[in-house]
């Protein structure tokens, strides 16, 4: 049967190191690491952006190999910045990547309906977020590769887009997601990917990656007591990391 | 753009280029009864180029000030504020001391050769999706170089005469173009545009950045290779046969997207179609202006643009502060 993704040697000069990543069906795999760790230049070598070397292929097919059209259907790229360059509707920017049926579909789904109408630029920052997560979903691509979608989204919204992540792995599609949120990610995602450096550090189950010391060194944090600690300031307290009120700071929602 | 919006700007480019034709009446009236060949000849050998020129100019103008808006994503750029028109007329303006005026081969790839060596100076300069602030700078910087630098070609002009026919040119006129000077602006003009129509998809993907197009399978690099030959090939001919005209690029996409809603890419043909009205629109105010004496139309165009141009800047800056 045909793999779903496989990227061998994908690489970009200077910012990701040769990776070899393979999804087998669909899954939900969540991408964790520092600022600059190289999370979003393994999403723009999976999505062709910027002449990455190695090759990627979706579904078997190479996505150079296919015109706009068909690209589409076979890989979705949402960026981690919300500009949007000329005052479209929000509708109208969903359009700029599906069909009609589709985009009513994506907007119904992000209760994007009242706005359909309204110019980008007359949009809160977490809304224009939601019009571009329709953006990526409405074509219904075999593979989603996300760069941060729940940033700028409030409480609930943040865990709708993971439950709607969860259905469209359930519907058979792949969705890979760069996110900041350890704990949120851990509860939805399948496999969860550890980065450093621009390379794959730690790759597997959730509880085994975030239980890792791998982890622990990478972001310099520990889980004590179901909260994160910057481990400088467990080692100054003895370990007991129930000072994060007095300065020590809580980590995971971002 | 509804359908209802499209027919009704082709027909007013129809009308536009009919009264073209037709106006003033009573010289053609007059010579219809009298000398119906001489009439018809008017037609055809003055009036008819001039209305094409104008036609044709406009046309490309809006059409470029489309394409290089949209691919700076910035409603501030246009051919004559990158300085993509004066590298045309320093380009045609050194061409033609050295090789004169009735050369308009010579002339245009002059003018094209200028044309690119600005737009790609201003790639250079002001990177690929160029702030608002450094876009404005570098075209200024650019416009004002080459305006220098054929300030200078005039004050070297090889004689009174040759200083006379540049700076005329330089001014920006329709008149007394002959059919075939007509058909060397508008032939690249009208291929230009075709091939810039092409590029409307991608312009429009660009909307949600460069990486998004990228991931739609678009190649950047090439579409702004393309929108930088196209828009100083097309350009570059028209400046050649009529000289510099400006603020139809700036004007013409502003109005396009608005029908359009938004849309950077599909603002292209109506873009084109509002630029060809704004010069045919401009050529009659210019021929009907009671002055004893003609205009010359870069005038014209400059004096009722400016302040559209100082209303964009207020409107943008209270958006800014809004």
């Amino acid at each position: 049967m045909t793999e779903l993704l496989t990227a061998e040697q994908a690489a970009l000069p200077g910012r990701l190191g040769p990776v070899d990543f393979r999804m087998g069906g669909p899954e939900l795999v969540c991408l964790v690491g520092p600022n600059g760790s190289g999370k979003t230049s393994l999403l723009h070598a999976l999505a062709r952006i910027g002449a990455p070397s190695g090759e990627v292929r979706i579904d078997g097919r190479r996505p150079e190999d296919l015109g706009p059209a068909e690209r589409r259907r076979l890989l979705s790229y949402l960026p981690a910045s919300r500009d949007i360059a000329w005052p479209l509707a929000a509708a109208d920017v969903v359009r700029l990547g599906a069909g009609e049926a589709e985009t009513l579909e994506a907007m119904e789904a992000l209760e994007l309906d009242r706005f359909a109408r309204r110019r980008v630029d007359r949009l809160s920052t977490g809304e224009r977020s939601r019009v571009l997560i329709a953006r990526a979903l409405a074509p219904r691509p075999r593979l989603l590769l996300l760069d941060e979608p729940v940033a700028n989204l409030d409480p609930l919204w943040q865990l709708r887009l993971m439950e709607m992540l969860r259905l469209a792995v359930a519907g058979g599609q792949g969705a890979m997601v760069a996110m900041h949120d350890l704990d949120l990610a851990a509860r939805y995602a399948d496999r969860l990917v550890l980065m450093e450096n621009g390379g794959i550090v730690a790759d597997g189950e959730p509880v085994s990656v975030l239980g890792s010391e791998r982890l622990e060194a990478v972001f310099g944090i520990r889980k004590v007591g179901g909260e994160w600690h910057p481990l400088a300031s467990l080692a100054r307290s003895g370990g007991e990391g129930n000072h994060a009120k007095h300065g020590g700071g809580v980590i995971g929602t971002t | 753009m509804s359908r209802l919006a499209l027919l009704l700007l082709l027909l007013a480019v129809a009308l536009a280029f009919a009264l073209s034709l037709a106006l003033p009446w009573p010289p053609i009236a007059a010579l219809l009864e009298q000398d119906r060949p001489l009439a018809l000849a008017l037609l055809w050998e003055l009036r008819l180029p001039r209305a094409l020129l104008a036609l044709a100019y406009g046309a490309m103008l809006g059409a470029s000030g489309a394409a290089i808006q949209g691919l700076f994503a910035n409603p501030l750029a246009s051919p004559d504020l990158t300085g993509t028109t004066s590298g045309a007329a320093l380009g045609a303006v050194v061409t033609a001391y050295i090789l004169g005026f009735s050369a308009p081969l010579a002339l245009a790839l002059g003018a094209v050769g200028g044309a690119l060596g600005a737009l790609l100076l201003l790639l250079a300069l002001a990177g690929r999706r160029a702030e608002t602030a450094t876009l404005l700078l570098a075209g200024l910087a650019i416009s004002a170089l080459a305006g220098a630098l054929t300030t200078l070609a005039l004050a070297l002009a090889p004689s009174p005469f040759a200083f006379y026919d540049a700076y005329e040119w330089l001014m920006g006129s329709l008149v007394d173009r002959s059919t075939e000077q007509a058909a060397f602006a508008a032939l690249p003009a009208l291929a230009a545009i075709l091939l810039l129509l092409r590029l409307a998809s991608p312009l429009d993907s660009l909307t949600l950045g460069e990486e998004v197009a990228q991931s739609f399978g678009y190649d950047v690099r090439r579409l702004r290779i393309e929108i930088v030959c196209l828009t100083a090939f097309g350009v570059g001919a028209c400046v050649a046969i009529c000289g510099a005209i400006g603020f139809v690029g700036l004007v013409a996409p502003i109005f396009a997207r608005r029908l359009t809603g938004g849309h950077p890419g599909r603002a292209i043909a109506p873009a084109a179609l509002i630029g060809g009205l704004l010069l045919l629109a401009a050529d009659l105010v210019v021929r009907s202006a009671p002055l004893g004496r003609t205009l010359p139309i870069g005038v014209v165009t400059a004096l009722l643009g400016a302040p559209f141009f100082l209303w964009l800047v207020a409107h943008m800056r209270w958006r800014l502060e809004r």
